[in-house]
């Protein structure tokens, strides 16, 4: 057998790398600095040069540390390397197991090498890691369990209208409790990336302001740690990390090579991490400087503009080797000469030091692709809903000729969503015939499908109380939701009488058990009983079970032999029934919230959204029920999984679920930055902020706004002041930023790139931007015939299919594989397939 | 091995099921029944008794063993994956497939588990240059006699149960049974590329299949979240006069006694016992 090479591989995979590809790939030994620009096969690289290292190094995956910026990133390299190595086995017989890797992002490989033995050398309950809050939780946690007791903690009665004037900076500061916690919530955030002790943050301050804030984070991090088992959120478990790391002196040897994706993206936490786990020095950052989006989530770009500086001094006698992959193999050649164009329109000087940027200049960035013609245009310029007719005239005819497989590979990109230029853009393609999937045009919860679930639960449970003292804002916009989702639920019960009937059981079920719990609670009072005391079946029995008022199910249940038998089991066992308990038991509803759930998609008006899917026609609806099914499933695991009686008779359930859990998701809102699904459901055009389509690609896209830059988040104006080092000037870095932004943003498209170009009263344009479009052909100069069609549906690297989670579960029922493993809903009862 | 170890072992065993336990139940915030709990637990400690010789003798665990460079009816690229236990002996070679189910199920429905296994010892063949020895199931849910034993703590009657349970399910190499599976797994392959999520028909749902008690629809739908939603499932009730809210059960106490344990589980869980 001859012997097996790189180059067997690559051409097993048809597979020819360029010269940097190549020699980023065979690089092996010391620092390297990938500058990868759009489009030059950086994920390629980075899975072949891991594969290069495993199978021709004799690297064991277990030392190598791959760290991405989201889980879908990690999983798609997981997916490539399987494949790759799966290859790879066939070709030397030798088996590679990736499955013990680092392979994922910061916060959950922090949360990983907590409890790795090979580092935390501590023993016991110091090397179990704490319980991770990702976001939400989070500001869970600081809403209903700290900020009451924070309020007392600092003796400040307003604290809501002081947090937010001290974030305030144009509109007026409000009093509300939802945008205080918000606030300290990112606050506390950077804190924490910044390793910034509250002592520390004291002794900095510049205000007094600044002193409250300190005491506030210092109360929060005792909160997280008191308990059963300490917390921690996303970026203190990285705080963690770093502490086990460096409180192990050999932790930094274990990995012989550390490989870092997006290192533009990461924040100073993360860039000590790194260093810290760099014993071997083989440390490999990839990344692009003009792709940074993440400064508000304290991802400084600095950390990879300056990385060559910083590796010199934090890694001894390092060689760094630079390596940039500037072919673009994605975009037509007008489309790259247009962003690269673009980035340079901006001064990128440092402030003090000569000869210095803020940008990497030398990346050498080419088209692959050579044709030249056009691939850019411009609407004509004019009103917001002549530009949207333009435009979605246009696409119609991209999609008749069959420039595009499917309308899912045209993407809407937008600074923000939350404009009015969406709804207009949605109107004119919707005219057309055409769909949208833009869940995130518009808050999430106010899409058809969460409007007409939660009506359903509100026709059930009751429409939470509008109170006319708090009817204004924010709170006006919520109370006015309930009650559009109520009025769409009406519509829809209107029409099925079966779901009428299941409706009204429902609600008779509710008043049923609220009114059994009122009347055992009553005769718990007449006797004076307490309700910690325990149960007896000789002393308490016979009263409830005398009482006739009580509902034939609150009957069978208490004389039951199941009753009995139980209480006599634990109180053998020790564990002894309460009153409580014997309450909650039998006047507790036998199902939860989620069970409603699946149970309403049992009626015509939900069927028919899975029946789209189904057929594959539309997956559009089926996303956001699963969705909502994840949004139930986290209220009954943090928050209430079994609906008692007591809490329908208090009103404590519509309280919790609406008024708290609802209220709270609908103000959050679903940000800008939120991951968006992909693959996008077929058969519709998808509507994406530029966040959300960064790392993606689309045969067609339209920029759909050029709004200018904002200035920097308030919390970085705030945090600036605390942090020493090399940063961008707080004066420059919005522009900056927005530059990066709109970069992305252009350097999606692969064959056609369209931009709006609106004027008219109250629109404001990016300047650099503006001076380009300016010059770009018209939609009437282009010939549809010079834009290639995209001919397939196909991903890079071949997908992964496991015999048993993939092939046996789809034999058994493709409709529930298509439920719970393409679309993630949330099941109750996922014990039983195999 | 002394008997002391034995005890020690089975402890270490036991703590390690907590710690995962509690672990899972932190993470995910999600509890199950104590009587789910203990019938894990049981599951666990039966199977190591029985198969701990096998257990100890395994060079390799959880082997992922991948099959590339596979081609779908369409065209479509993929990699097949499973994970299997293997053991070498000598020059003897057996995989080992754990699936958490009762060997009588596995005994009837030898074929279906073969195709899966088959695949494996496919992919080991090509991989390693050698063909398996043997390829079996081990099927770990441990009879109910052992688990009663275990539960009484009745010595005698355990040793004599667990001699009389065999977990290992042999099972025959068949080379041209594997390209039937793989050509099959890439049909399968396009299906999903291809979103075809239709669910079998009312008719399969009557079906029952080898080692199940009662047709699909009863012994399988019922557990499904999605089974209010679903056409065929709702035809396959409308055939036996029912409705698609209602499951079909052998007996009707088996649905009050699910009521029951669900009820008493999240009562505990609310009033914090």
């Amino acid at each position: 057998m001859a012997t097996v090479t790189l180059d067997t591989l690559f051409s097993k995979m048809n597979f020819t790398p360029n010269k940097n590809q190549r020699r980023a790939i065979e690089h092996v030994d010391g620092p390297l600095f990938l500058v990868a620009g759009p489009g030059s096969g950086k994920t390629r690289v980075l899975l072949w040069r891991t594969v290069n290292l495993i199978v021709f190094h004799g690297v064991n995956p277990e030392e190598i540390f791959l760290s991405t910026f989201t889980e879908k990133a990690a999983l798609q390299l997981k997916q490539g390397l399987l494949a790759l190595l799966a290859l790879a086995s066939s070709e030397t017989g030798l088996p590679y197991d990736i499955s013990q890797m680092y392979v994922g992002t910061m916060h959950s490989l922090c949360h990983k090498l907590i409890s790795d033995r090979r580092i935390n050398k501590r023993t016991g309950s110091a090397r179990k890691a704490p319980v991770l809050l990702d976001e939400l939780d989070q500001y869970f946690f600081l809403y209903d369990h700290y900020w009451k007791q924070a309020r007392q903690h600092v003796g400040m009665p307003n604290i809501n209208s002081f947090v937010n004037s001290y974030f305030a900076t144009n509109r007026r500061a409000t009093t509300s409790k939802h945008d205080a916690v918000r606030n300290c919530q990112s606050l506390f955030n950077r804190f924490s990336e910044e390793c910034l002790t509250p002592g520390e943050i004291r002794e900095k301050a510049q205000d007094d302001e600044m002193m409250v804030m300190a005491d506030l984070y210092e109360y929060y991090l005792e909160m997280l740690k008191s308990g059963p088992r300490p917390r921690a959120d996303l970026s203190l478990i990285q705080q963690e990390g770093y502490k086990v790391l460096t409180e192990n002196p050999d932790a930094g040897c274990v990995f012989k090579h550390v490989i870092v994706d997006e290192y533009q993206d990461t924040n100073a936490i993360q860039e000590k991490i790194y260093f810290e786990l760099a014993g071997h020095k083989n440390i490999c950052v990839v990344g692009d400087d003009d792709q940074a989006l993440y400064r508000f989530r304290g991802a400084t770009v600095e950390n990879f503009v300056f990385f060559p500086d910083r590796c010199k001094t934090r890694v001894k006698n390092a060689e760094i080797t630079k390596i940039p992959l500037g072919t673009n193999y994605r975009s037509r050649s007008g489309i790259v000469e247009l962003y690269c164009d673009f980035i340079e329109k901006e001064n990128w000087e440092h402030e003090v030091e000569e000869e210095k940027f803020y940008r990497i200049h030398d990346k050498g960035i080419t088209a692959h692709r050579t044709d030249d013609k056009i691939a850019v245009v411009a609407t004509s310029q004019g009103r917001s809903e002549a530009v949207c007719d333009e435009i979605a005239e246009l696409v119609s005819e991209l999609i008749r000729e069959r420039k595009v497989v499917d309308p899912n590979q045209i993407a809407f990109l937008y600074p923000s969503l939350n404009c009015a230029h969406v709804p207009r853009m949605i109107d004119a393609l919707e005219s057309r015939g055409l769909s949208v999937y833009a869940p995130r045009a518009i808050k999430f919860l106010n899409n058809p499908e969460p409007v007409a679930m939660i009506g359903m639960f509100i026709k059930i449970f009751g429409h939470p109380e509008r109170n006319p003292e708090f009817d204004f804002g924010s709170n006006r916009e919520l109370f006015d939701w309930f009650d559009r989702c109520e009025a769409s639920a009406n519509e829809i019960i209107k029409v099925d009488h079966k779901l009428t009937k299941f409706i009204k059981d429902k609600q008779l079920e509710l008043a049923r058990v609220a009114r059994d719990y009122q009347y055992i609670y009553d005769e718990i009072n007449q006797h004076e009983w307490n309700l910690d005391d325990e149960f007896s079946i000789s002393e308490h029995r016979p009263v409830f079970s005398k009482l006739d008022v009580l509902s034939n199910e609150a009957k069978r249940d208490i004389k039951g032999k199941r009753l009995e038998a139980v209480v006599k089991r634990r109180s053998e066992q020790g564990r002894a029934v309460s009153l409580k308990w014997f309450v909650n038991r039998v006047t507790s509803l036998d199902w939860s919230i989620l069970d409603l759930f699946y149970e309403l998609c049992g009626f015509d008006h939900f069927v028919k959204m899975f029946d789209l899917a189904e057929s594959g026609d539309d997956e559009g609806p089926i996303c956001n029920l699963a969705l909502i099914s994840q949004y139930l499933a986290r209220y009954v695991d943090d928050h209430q999984t079994l609906v008692t009686g007591q809490s329908i008779f208090t009103d404590y359930f519509v309280n919790q679920f609406f008024s708290s859990y609802l209220r709270a998701l609908f103000k959050l809102g679903e940000t800008e930055y939120e991951d968006a699904n992909d693959p996008f459901p077929r058969g519709r055009i998808p509507f994406l902020t530029i966040h959300q389509a960064k790392g993606l690609e689309f045969p067609v896209v339209v920029l759909g706004n050029i709004t200018p830059a904002r200035p920097p988040q308030r919390v970085e104006v705030i945090v600036r002041p605390l942090l020493e080092g090399d940063y961008e000037p707080l004066s420059r870095s919005g522009e900056f930023d927005t530059m990066r932004k709109y970069y992305v943003a252009l350097s999606r498209a692969k064959n056609l790139l369209v931009i709006a170009n609106m004027r008219g009263p109250g629109i404001q344009r990016h300047r650099h931007l503006n001076a380009l479009i300016d010059n770009l052909p018209s939609i009437e100069e282009l010939d549809l015939d010079d834009v290639p069609a995209e001919d397939s549906l196909d991903t890079e690297v071949p997908r992964v299919y496991s015999y048993t989670a993939d092939y046996l579960s789809y034999l058994d029922c493709p409709r529930k594989y298509m439920l719970f493993r393409r679309f993630c809903s949330c099941a109750y009862n996922n014990n039983v397939f195999w | 091995m002394s008997k002391h170890d034995d005890q020690e072992i089975e402890q270490f065993l036991e703590e390690v099921f907590s710690e995962n336990y509690e672990h899972l139940h932190a993470e995910t915030g999600r509890g199950i029944t104590p009587a789910m709990r203990q019938l894990a637990w049981e599951h666990v400690r039966a199977y190591w008794r029985k198969m701990r010789s096998v257990a100890e003798k395994v060079t390799e665990t959880e082997v992922r063993l991948s099959l590339p460079s596979q081609t779908s009816p369409s065209g479509k690229q993929f990699t097949i994956e499973g994970v299997v236990d293997v053991v070498r002996e000598g020059d003897e070679t057996i995989i080992y497939d754990l699936k958490t189910h009762n060997p009588d199920i596995v005994m009837i429905n030898k074929e279906a588990y073969a195709g899966q296994l088959n695949v494996y010892a496919h992919i080991w063949q090509k991989l390693r240059g050698n063909t398996p020895d043997d390829i079996a199931i081990i099927a770990t849910e441990p009879p109910a006699e052992v688990r009663k034993a275990l539960q009484d703590n009745d010595i005698d009657a355990l040793k004599r149960k667990m001699a009389k349970w065999d977990p290992v399910v042999r099972l025959n190499f068949d080379q041209s049974a594997v390209d039937k599976c793989v050509s099959h797994f890439g049909q399968i392959v396009d299906n999903i590329e291809n979103r075809r999520f239709v669910p079998p028909s009312p008719k399969e749902l009557g079906k029952t299949k080898p080692g199940q008690k009662a047709p699909f629809g009863t012994a399988v739908c019922r557990h499904c979240d999605a089974r209010f939603s679903c056409r065929s499932y709702e035809k396959y009730m409308a055939s036996k006069g029912r409705k698609r809210t209602e499951v079909i059960v052998h007996d009707e106490s088996e649905l009050e006694t699910e009521r029951e344990d669900f009820l008493e589980t999240m009562v505990d869980a609310e009033t914090g016992v």
